[in-house]
């Protein structure tokens, strides 16, 4: 059920990259193991929280922290990938 | 290496008398893994001279917040109780190692 959810994501992922004018990781095992990051995130603090990222506590502030978070493009466009390391540049 | 806790915390680094090296990560973050496979030859190479200590925030929420942990991996150099310096990111073997020294 679980690797559905992740299939899922991973799909919906592409398209905004594409979208947007990048592309996801090509190394699914990368990807997959942000996106369980991410679902164990969810579970545990109710968001998909960058699993790069502390949790606080405050919702506005980590807010900014669900993926994908406020910094990913231009992390993107400076560095070749967003900080995680789930989206790069084409 | 240390598995360091919310518990432990005040023990193993505060009250430590030698310097002490944090590696803060989770268990998803990918950026975490290249740093720990680094912190990890550092304990090894420098295990008489320095303690070296890991702790995962999804598990530790009060020392996370407490040492302002934002974005991991992020490293704390401990002395004396007193966090001397920090770094977040990932840092090659060679400039990690100079760090060390610096603070031995």
């Amino acid at each position: 059920m679980e690797e559905d959810v992740v299939e899922k994501i991973i799909e919906n992922y592409k398209k905004y990259a594409e979208k947007n004018g990048f592309k996801l990781n090509p190394n699914k095992q990368v990807v997959e193991s942000l996106i369980k990051g991410l679902l164990t995130r969810e579970k545990k603090y109710g968001a998909r929280y960058c699993p790069c990222r502390r949790v606080t506590g405050n919702k506005e502030k980590d807010k900014l922290n669900i993926c994908p978070c406020p910094e990913h493009k231009k992390e993107i466009k400076e560095t070749g990938k967003c900080y995680c390391g789930l989206f790069i540049r084409p | 290496m240390i598995i360091l806790t919310d518990e432990n915390f005040e023990q193993e680094v505060l009250k430590a008398s030698q310097p002490v090296l944090v590696d803060f990560y989770t268990d998803w973050c990918i950026p975490c893994k290249p740093m720990a496979l680094i912190v990890e030859q550092i304990a090894q190479n420098y295990k008489n001279q320095i303690k070296v200590g890991k702790f995962n925030i999804d598990e530790g929420p009060q020392i996370a917040a407490r040492f302002k942990i934002e974005v991991i991996p992020t490293l704390l150099f401990f002395r004396n109780g007193q966090v001397i310096d920090r770094t977040r990111g990932v840092m090659p073997y060679p400039v990690l190692e100079e760090k060390i020294k610096q603070y031995l």
